[in-house]
């Protein structure tokens, strides 16, 4: 988070090269609980040497983001951070996007959330006296975003 | 904080979870709180985050601005919301990256100056706390387990949420908070999106071995752990139930489950049943 302005300002670089590979983030990430095999330090060695092949990786998307590992690197290289920023890459070149990942982005688009309040959610909300959701001009997103396809 | 406040709902709440919203709403009214409703999108999540950054500080920034022209503070209901929001008046602190926002932010004829602070309920109700001391009226005796989830207390540098809020919060409600090992393991719900089989087996993890410990429920301020973990809940042989924290505090408060909106919740009523048959019993 502390770097994040650096790296939005294209300093990634500079970052990742500052990891030496010490697994601190991999012996404190969620995934590794369940999936003995991942660390994100494997995933920051690949961009490190630059190997394209992670970009197809469904890996690459393996985050709970519960930002631990950010929270404990030592050399405050910010994995989560880092892999956010891959993800934009891989995302951007040739739309690598996973599609549940997609189909957010379209809705948000559409109705300016994740989850349109529609059908039983809506009754129960009239039932309940809770406000109406405001409508959002979703028009506003689309002008301010680069969801277009 | 300002005076006047905003709600930020989130998605998952009004969509899928009205009732959260409304006990929330109704703890919020019992503090003086009359929080308005403003044209706020998705705040953007996380997923959005990975797709594409400079859009979600956008969609950020436009949310953030909304708010301040209508001069009022935002309290989110999802840990989600508020870590979205916090970070990105975090970043748009810095001019250079707060004129980059607004330069798409006047495209449609806004702007954010850099003034909004975002609270998440929490917090909130953990500084209003010798208020809500007072309000007090059914002490409920039950054995919790805290989960408080990722987003409420990282990055630690924006939250000044400690697992302690969650501790003091819970025993005023009169319940003894169990400890566990674990405590700060996610919930893993947002993988969901990538590989459900994941998703899944990480809240497993944490709900077989509280399994042995003996505790009635599982309280979380977080909606969206709190649906990760109702719904592998129903997966495995257990009786413990999940909990949004508003719930407890509102039956320990003294709003009756038969409240609009608290009946909704089958969790309540098997509570109110079962377990704590003194509480709110002139009203059944």
């Amino acid at each position: 988070m502390r770097n994040l302005r650096k790296i939005i300002q294209e300093e990634g670089d500079k970052i990742v090269n500052k990891c030496y590979q010490c697994g601190e983030c991999g012996s404190v990430c969620t995934i590794g609980y369940v999936r003995k095999e991942y660390s994100p330090r494997k995933i920051i060695y690949e961009l490190i040497i630059g190997n394209e092949d992670i970009f197809e990786s469904e890996m690459l998307w393996w985050c709970a983001g519960c930002h631990l590992c950010s929270e404990t690197c030592s050399k405050n290289v910010e994995p989560e951070e880092i892999l956010i920023i891959a993800r934009n890459y891989a995302c951007k070149s040739d739309n690598r996007c996973p599609g549940r990942i997609r189909m957010m982005a379209d809705s948000i688009l559409k109705n300016g959330a994740v989850l349109p309040v529609i059908g039983r959610a809506e009754r129960y909300r009239g039932e309940m006296n809770l406000n109406p959701i405001k409508k959002v001009d979703v028009e506003e997103i689309r002008k301010i975003t680069n969801f277009r396809r | 904080m300002r005076k006047r406040i905003a709600i930020f709902t989130g998605c998952y709440i009004p969509a899928k979870l009205p009732y959260l919203e409304k006990i929330s709403i109704e703890i919020l009214n019992q503090l003086d709180i009359n929080p308005r409703y403003l044209e706020f999108s998705c705040c953007p999540n996380l997923h959005v985050k990975s797709l594409d950054i400079e859009s979600w500080l956008s969609i950020a920034a436009r949310n953030l601005s909304i708010a301040e022209k209508n001069d009022v503070d935002i309290i989110a209901l999802c840990p989600g919301c508020s870590g979205t929001l916090k970070e990105t008046a975090y970043i748009l602190k810095d001019n250079g990256m707060r004129e980059r926002a607004n330069m798409r932010l006047r495209e449609i004829g806004m702007e954010y100056k850099g003034n909004i602070c975002v609270e998440h309920i929490i917090p909130f109700l953990y500084k209003n706390m010798e208020k809500l001391k007072e309000m007090i009226t059914f002490p409920l005796n039950l054995r919790v387990a805290i989960h408080d989830g990722c987003h409420i207390q990282r990055p630690s540098n924006l939250n000044d949420y400690r697992g302690d809020y969650m501790n003091k919060l819970i025993e005023l409600t009169g319940c003894e908070v169990v400890d566990y090992d674990d405590r700060d393991l996610c919930c893993g719900a947002a993988m969901s999106a990538i590989n459900q089989d994941i998703s899944t087996e990480i809240a497993e993890y944490k709900l077989k071995k509280l399994n042995d410990n003996g505790i009635d429920i599982l309280c979380t301020p977080c909606p969206i752990c709190f649906l990760q973990y109702d719904l592998v809940r129903r997966k495995i042989d257990t009786d413990i139930s999940v909990f949004y924290y508003p719930e407890l505090l509102a039956l320990a408060i003294g709003i009756p489950p038969k409240t609009k909106g608290m009946e909704y919740s089958k969790r309540i009523m098997n509570l109110f049943e079962n377990k704590n048959k003194n509480v709110h019993t002139e009203d059944r």
